[in-house]
């Protein structure tokens, strides 16, 4: 069976003067799926992220977005970037609804061009959809982490995105919150391809479709269930693992096709 | 003064500059505040002071030679950092230094007798010419046009420079444009208020606005409007009182910056005590 991909990349090498980050990356990532990917701090998850959304380029490798170039996929608004919430100034003096609105920009210069009504009605829909709608006038630094982490979600989806890229989402925030992103990245992107970074293994389970492990290099397992012999590669120490119910797929890295 | 004002055309440019340097810094100054490019905004000004001296040596106009360091050492920190991963602080560092360094060899080489270059280091805004009204009437109109028509872009830049990037937006040369209008802006105040003063003007307005408001562009509004009314008082007090104009601006910024935030702390306690 041939399955569209919505990220492939090949031999992708990434190095930080002599350290090196990422060697030989070469995984397909399914589109309209939801994907984790996991491994231990400094195994280089962010940097991938930063590769595939073009912030990083790579030393070698190649990298396609549904087949086309990464510039083609930014400039058509097929990116949709969720940052880390925790590395923002909070004190940045923008309100709610203005930071979700950034999300409509394009690369087009057109001058004194204002938001749309329809780009200002998706706004507040997309903060009703989040909760935040009463809060839309709030400046940021107003804003608890796991408040603000909704608005930078609620950014990218304002775009429509052909993909989702989060980077711990649900990093220092409390279970009930976490598991109210999750649900929403479910519920609001049947057809979108996500892939999240994630340290939050129990999330693993119920709602994603499919896990890749990175520590330097890729183990990427499709649908396979997670092994405890495969995290312990992953993290080169014994993690816990409390995934369960995961249906059963192969994946063959090296041809790089997908087969049920 | 109103007699003044309409007697002297040194009075009316005088009075054209304060208003224009208000508005320049009520928009950039924000963005370096902002941003925490205070140190760099420095760093830019004293290497002007190498474009100042090149002007005197060669015999053209001191502020375009100002113009040109300043614009050029805004662009070389820019790419620098960019480039490679030098520490801002310290390229700053090194570039403030030989940017002094330069205008005094230049002021040293000048055929004659020294200029008062005092002028230049403390400002004098009586001494604005008509041609340094056009010049700085030009980068003014430049950089509201540049600032006021793309601020949604500006705004989402400022915000998050990576996402901006992410959804296709241009960040490279957004950075490079923004170095680029600081550098015009401090040249424009370099004629109000000097080098060594330029810091206070681009930050002290923003400093009193951001008790008020939380909003990037009503920051940048109500800050221009507090330099407008501060340097012209300034202005005026200077006139009479007969004390250099833009040390007079600088101590009115900072005495008003100062009440203005212990009557707020004030408030604040209050507030919480009658809340408890």
């Amino acid at each position: 069976m041939n399955k569209e991909f919505a990220v492939s990349l090949k031999d992708v090498n990434v190095s930080f003067g002599f350290f090196n980050v990422l060697s030989d990356i070469t995984v397909n990532i399914p589109a309209s799926e939801m994907t984790a990917i996991i491994g231990p701090n400094g195994g280089g998850k962010t940097t991938l992220l930063k590769v595939i959304t073009g912030l990083i380029k790579p030393d070698s490798g190649t990298l396609k977005i549904f087949d086309k170039d990464v510039s083609f996929a930014r400039e058509n608004g097929w990116l949709g970037y969720v940052p880390q919430a925790a590395q923002f100034d909070h004190l940045f003096p923008v309100g709610v609804e203005e930071v979700v609105l950034m999300g409509t920009l394009r690369k087009q210069l057109i001058p004194f061009k204002n938001y749309s009504k329809t780009e200002r009605e998706k706004a507040h829909k997309i903060l009703k959809q989040l909760g935040l709608f009463e809060l839309r006038k709030r400046q940021i630094g107003q804003l608890s982490g796991g408040q603000l982490q909704k608005v930078l979600i609620g950014r990218a989806l304002i775009n429509d995105p052909k993909i989702l890229l989060l980077d711990e989402p649900t990093a220092s925030i409390d279970t009930k919150t976490k598991n109210q992103i999750f649900q929403i990245l479910n519920q609001l992107t049947p057809n979108m391809s996500i892939l999240i970074v994630t340290h939050d293994m129990g999330a693993i389970s119920s709602y994603f479709d499919s896990v890749a492990c990175l520590n330097k290099n890729i183990h990427y397992h499709g649908s396979e269930k997670l092994t405890q012999g495969v995290i312990d590669n992953t993290f080169g120490c014994p993690v816990d693992l409390i995934a369960h119910g995961v249906p059963h797929r192969v994946f063959k890295e090296d041809e790089g096709v997908y087969h049920d | 003064m109103i007699n003044a004002i309409l007697n002297y055309q040194f009075m009316q440019n005088a009075l054209l500059t304060a208003i224009m340097a208000s508005i320049v810094c009520g928009i950039i100054g924000t963005i370096v505040v902002e941003k925490k490019l205070v140190m760099m905004s420095g760093g830019i000004a004293h290497t002007a002071f190498g474009g100042i001296g090149l002007g005197y040596w060669l015999g053209f106009e001191p502020i375009i030679g100002a113009l040109i360091f300043a614009t050029g050492s805004s662009l070389l920190i820019s790419s620098i950092k960019r480039q490679t991963n030098t520490n801002t602080d310290t390229l700053i560092g090194i570039l403030w230094s030989t940017g002094m360094a330069l205008g005094i060899l230049f002021i040293y080489l000048s055929p004659g007798y020294p200029p008062d270059m005092a002028s230049y280091l403390f400002g004098d805004i009586l001494t604005v010419t008509r041609f340094d009204l056009y010049i700085i009437l030009t980068l003014v109109l430049f950089t509201l046009f540049v600032i006021v028509a793309f601020f949604s872009k500006w705004l989402a830049f400022l915000f998050d420079d990576e996402f901006s990037y992410v959804i296709g937006i241009n960040t490279a040369f957004m950075d490079y444009f923004l170095f680029l209008l600081i550098a015009l802006s401090i040249v424009v105040l370099i004629r109000v208020v000097g080098i060594i003063l330029v810091i206070a003007l681009l930050t002290t307005p923003t400093a009193i606005a951001k008790l008020l408001t939380f909003d990037l562009k009503k920051l940048m509004i109500i800050s221009s409007i507090i330099g407008m009314i501060i340097s012209l008082t300034g202005l005026w007090l200077s006139y009479y009182l007969n004390i250099p104009s833009g040390a007079m601006i600088i101590l009115l910024l900072s005495g008003v910056f100062f009440i203005f935030t212990t009557l707020f702390n004030k408030a604040k306690t209050r507030f919480k005590k009658k809340s408890r």
